[in-house]
């Protein structure tokens, strides 16, 4: 199966005072891919070079051996992206927005009629094929804009945010639409919905500040910190100091006390604490969450 | 304040605009700079230093000593021009008639006399002062004038009131003599001098800074109006405490505050440009010592009225920024704004300088907005207008209706600004529609790329709607462009030559011409024989001659023109050319319009800079292009179709300019001249390959390479600048404002290099435009397919 790699790439801006990927090395094969960060770790950057929309200034990305500028067209062929607060053509309806698409894809029309049919019912939009894009709500741009990404049936699927602004019901379908095709996919999931990706990824890659910080199974990941993941009991006027000086992922209220749940090198004293399960969402929080000493 | 300076910063933080503005006030003083240039300006700039110390010299003394000295120098000029002409001279009786001539001046003014014989001794050098003293001259002879100039006005109220047409008291015509009568009278005392008023006046007349600086507003509206709404911050702001009625008065505070600034920039560069050229001026002197404000009723100095000119400029430019402020906020699509606030500035500047003083709609010329923006006129010149039967001053009656217009636009741009709401309008037929369009609906669509983009450039953006208009226009506006232009007496004579003549010159049309011929020297005789016949009373005499010289002088006119044709077309025959009788009049003006070869091409740059952004800047301007570029066909084939239906349309757009003048033309006149060759028309032209037919193409081919040239440069603009407004506004920098600068230079166009055999010039014209055409999709594919997104879009996370 042809693999995707990304060599060594860097990107740089605003004359080498942000480095928005340094040096970020990784190779995808088919199955679906996490990629979880903060906010100017990079990842919109990666996903816009591995999209030929952006050019690195150092590395290269190969799709089996080859380098993707070589390739070209070839690889836009077989390349699905879903960008992130994408615009539409407003007066365009959804049906034409798909068929213009289709066009680009280079489909045949056979083959587009077949395929925007069959989107159409997977994404949930037949009934709203006949309006038009500007009058959609959000959730359904998101839907249209998946559509797109797969019209031309593409062995990488680059999303990025795929199910923000989808109601939980929508955001399962697609997780698991996303989890049926991707067998023989690379698929390349940007998200800040830990729950997204948890259960369907089958690597999870950590990008902070546009190094990789790690790249391996959800499982394995959360295993590192195995015996990191405590619920405290506490009360309510205790509450702040552990806001402050540890990496709280939830709190609930329990009668009069307060239990919060910390991802800690050094779990506190002086109160009840229990080791609980670490999931992914500790894992972001103990990775991109740097927590204060006491 | 810190609202106002951030207001201020969305205009300074751009570079473009800066650049812009630099950019207009060079060109503006580069073109300032040719205009004055000429052959007729050579000597006063040349010499301009010693034109202001000879004037210098004339102002310390009073002006009639200045005057006599003046005269005896120029006495001494023509002396010894007389002289120069003598020892050149070898016709005896001319020799003779100038000697005694010579001998007169010397009895008459042997002072004058002794000074020429100085000067021809010396060489002569200083033609350039017979040129000034001249001017001197003039002005003396002014400024003498003006006295008598303003007593007579009351003299000539009576006079005039005395006729019937103006003899009603009540009528505008009887209270008009008498206002201008008594606002004349409060100038009797005012004291001319002479001046240096070149500078004054040039800067005064330049009317191209005015474009420049409607230039310079417009992308600042854009930038304080448009930018916003297109980058989608509109919501942000007005959502915020001093997000609605501060914001807007604050952007209106920036714009007149800028504009203001602006206007007063660009004068200031001509009237500095124009002192460098033209030597300083005492601006102290009253502004009547000047002729070209003769009919200024201002008591005011020369500085007084240079600023009053600003003054009016600045007030022009505030109204018409609030209007275009307004014009903005409107209208969201960047057509609409273009085509709404351009097409009405337009229309005004059309309406001020088409119509004529004395017309029945002569308000709509003076209650106009480039009347005040034209300050020499407004403040320069005295009117009043007939505003229900009185004769009221137009200053104050121009500054109301404006000043009404400039509250009124700041007003509803201010209630807009604050009121616009985002909910989309349904009407009661919005049901019925949409379950109509459901019934019909099917799941189908093409996979043209070219179709796609056919349909998003003229369905989607309307550009239909743009071509159908511009058919329109061109058939409306072709009617009237085929009448015969008759100019002189002798036309419509000469017309009904050519009707018979027309075409190649066969025997009998060769002796028709000899018995016309005959005809007109038996006519010429009888004229003689009259003249000398003494037994013929002069009453008699005067009328017989009279009906034989109208003869001559109309047909007679007209048959010595196609007499003189015939001539050359004899020697054009003998050379080899296929001479035809052809003509002139209309045939000239079909090869060579200079006017219409304008407005065609112009009309046809302002279609395609409307229209053609709608093919490139929209798909970065919703975003579309980083979903479309990682497509297999989302680079270069999608680049080739876009050009493809760019060029498509500039070929309809080309076709629905130039077709309709054509079809006319030829519904009128026919096709039988089109193989004549045009050396048979201009009698300049002394060898040509072209027929009318020829030269017809040539002259469309080259108007189309210019074209293709011109939208080039628009898409690549569209691509770098990625806005429609945008493009606009650099393209009509660019495109239109030389276009418009070049209007009054006639010798700039294809038709004039035609008709005087430049073919080096269309020959480098074509490769010059291919080139840049060339070049510039060249630009546009490498930015267009280049992997390149901005961090700000996408680099978010």
């Amino acid at each position: 199966m042809p693999a995707l790699e990304i060599k060594n790439i860097s990107k740089i801006y605003k004359k080498g005072t942000v480095k928005a990927l340094d040096n970020f090395s990784v190779t995808l094969t088919p199955g679906i891919y996490g990629l979880l960060g903060p906010n100017g770790a990079g990842k919109s950057t990666l996903m816009n070079i591995i999209t030929d929309n952006l050019n690195s200034d150092s590395g290269e990305v190969l799709y089996d051996g080859e380098n993707i500028k070589k390739l070209g067209k070839k690889y836009r062929n077989i390349l699905g992206y879903m960008p992130q607060q994408q615009g539409l053509y407003d007066d365009f309806t959804l049906n034409r927005f798909l068929w213009y698409m289709a066009a680009l894809k280079g489909l045949k029309r056979r083959e587009a009629k077949l395929k925007i049919t069959s989107l159409l019912g997977t994404v949930n939009l037949t009934y709203a094929a006949h309006k038009k894009l500007g009058s959609f709500s959000g959730g359904m741009k998101q839907r249209a804009l998946i559509a797109q990404a797969l019209l031309n049936d593409p062995k990488i699927l680059i999303l990025d945010e795929p199910t923000a602004g989808l109601d939980p019901k929508e955001r399962i379908r697609i997780r698991n639409f996303i989890s049926e095709i991707a067998e023989d996919k690379i698929v390349l999931i940007s998200t800040h919905v830990v729950s997204d990706i948890e259960f369907i990824a089958k690597e999870i890659i950590l990008l902070k500040n546009g190094k990789l910080i790690s790249h391996d199974t959800c499982s394995n990941l959360t295993k590192n910190i195995e015996h990191k993941v405590i619920e405290a009991e506490t009360n309510k006027e205790n509450l702040k100091y552990f806001q402050e000086n540890y990496r709280m992922s939830n709190l609930y209220y329990n009668d009069d006390k307060v239990i919060v749940r910390l991802v800690t090198d050094t779990p506190p004293e002086n109160c009840k604490i229990q080791e609980v399960k670490a999931t992914l969402e500790d894992l972001y929080l103990y990775v991109f969450e740097s927590e204060k000493k006491i | 304040m810190k609202l106002f300076i951030y207001e201020l910063r969305k205009i300074f933080d751009k570079k473009i605009f800066l650049i812009v503005l630099v950019l207009c006030l060079v060109i503006n003083s580069l073109l300032l700079y040719s205009s004055q240039n000429t052959e007729e300006n050579n000597l006063r700039l040349t010499y301009s230093e010693e034109y202001g110390k000879m004037l210098n010299e004339y102002l310390s003394m009073p002006i009639q000593k200045a005057r006599n000295r003046i005269d005896d120098e120029l006495l001494a000029y023509e002396i010894s021009g007389r002289l120069e002409s003598l020892a050149q001279a070898d016709n005896e009786e001319f020799i003779e008639s100038c000697t005694s001539e010579l001998e007169e001046y010397k009895k008459s003014n042997p002072d004058a006399y002794q000074k020429a014989v100085k000067m021809n001794r010396n060489g002569n050098e200083s033609y350039w002062k017979n040129s000034f003293l001249h001017d001197m001259s003039q002005q003396i002879e002014y400024i003498n004038s003006y006295p008598k100039f303003i007593g007579k006005m009351f003299d000539r109220a009576k006079a005039q009131s005395a006729s019937s047409i103006f003899g009603d008291e009540n009528s505008f015509s009887y209270k008009n003599l008498y206002k201008t009568a008594d606002d004349y009278s409060e100038l009797k005392d005012t004291e001319l001098s002479l001046v240096n008023s070149d500078s004054l006046t040039a800067t005064v007349k330049f009317g191209l800074t005015d474009i420049f600086v409607i230039a310079v507003v417009l992308l600042m509206c854009f930038y304080l109006f448009g930018f916003e709404r297109e980058k989608g911050l509109c919501l942000l702001i007005r959502c915020t405490k001093f997000g609605r009625l501060k914001t807007i008065i604050l952007k209106f505070a920036v714009l007149f505050v800028l504009s203001a600034v602006v206007s007063v920039l660009f004068i200031t560069s001509d009237f500095i440009l124009n002192t460098f050229l033209y030597g300083g001026m005492d601006l102290s002197v009253n502004i009547q010592s000047i002729s070209e404000f003769r009919n200024c009723t201002l008591s005011v100095t020369a500085g007084q009225f240079l600023f009053f000119f600003v003054l009016s400029k600045i007030i022009g430019i505030l109204i018409i920024s609030a209007f275009l402020a307004l014009v903005f906020i409107c209208f969201s699509s960047s057509a609409a704004i273009y085509i709404t606030g351009l097409g009405i500035v337009g229309i005004e500047y059309l309406l001020y300088t088409l119509i004529v003083q004395n017309s029945s709609l002569n308000l709509l010329k003076y209650i106009n907005i480039f009347y005040i923006i034209d300050g020499g006129e407004f403040f320069g010149s005295y009117l009043n207008l007939d505003i229900f039967s009185n004769a009221v001053t137009s200053i104050p009656i121009v500054l109301s209706v404006f000043g009404v217009l400039f509250v009124l636009c700041t007003m509803f741009s201010c209630i807009l600004f604050c009121r616009c709401s985002l909910q989309k309008k349904t009407n009661v037929f919005s049901g019925v529609f949409e379950k109509f369009r459901l019934f019909f609906f099917k799941i189908s669509g093409s996979t043209s790329i070219l179709m796609a983009e056919i349909f998003k450039f003229i369905i989607q953006n309307k550009m239909a709607f743009v071509l159908i208009l511009l058919v329109i226009f061109s058939v409306i506006s072709s009617f009237g462009t085929v009448q015969y232009p008759y100019s002189e007496i002798s036309d419509a004579d000469y017309k009904a030559y050519m009707e018979y003549l027309e075409g190649n010159i066969t025997p009998e049309k060769k002796s028709y011409i000899a018995e016309e011929q005959k005809y007109f020297d038996g006519l010429r005789q009888r004229l003689d024989d009259i003249a000398e016949n003494s037994e013929i009373p002069s009453s008699t005499k005067q009328a017989m001659s009279k009906s034989i010289e109208n003869i001559l002088n109309s047909k007679g006119a007209a048959f010595e023109r196609v007499s003189e044709q015939y001539s050359r077309l004899l020697k054009l025959k003998e050379s080899g050319v296929n001479a035809r009788f052809i003509d002139e009049c209309i045939y000239s003006v079909f090869v060579s319009g200079k006017t219409r070869e304008w407005n065609n091409f112009t009309l046809l740059c302002l279609v395609l800079l409307i229209a053609v952004p709608y093919i490139f800047a929209v798909e970065y301007k919703n975003s579309m292009i980083n979903l479309i570029r990682p497509t297999k066909n989302g680079k270069a084939r999608l680049f080739v179709n876009k050009t493809a239906v760019m060029l498509m349309f500039t070929f309809l757009s080309f076709a629905s300019v130039y077709l309709p003048y054509l079809i006319r033309f030829i519904r009128t006149y026919g096709t039988n001249s089109f193989s004549t060759p045009i050396v048979c028309i201009f009698k300049n032209l002394q060898s040509s390959y072209l027929s009318v037919l020829g030269a017809m193409i040539v002259n469309l081919a080259c108007s189309l390479l210019l074209a293709l040239a011109a939208v080039s440069v628009i898409a690549v603009l569209s691509i770098i600048t990625e806005s429609n407004m945008f493009t606009m506004l650099l393209s009509t920098v660019l495109i239109i404002i030389p276009c418009l600068a070049v209007y009054s230079a006639e010798s700039l166009r294809i038709g004039y290099c035609i008709a005087n055999d430049f073919v080096a010039v269309l020959i480098i014209v074509c490769i010059f435009s291919a080139a840049i055409f060339i070049i510039m999709i060249s630009i546009a594919e490498l930015k267009f397919t280049k992997s390149r997104i901005r961090r700000a879009k996408n680099a978010g996370s």
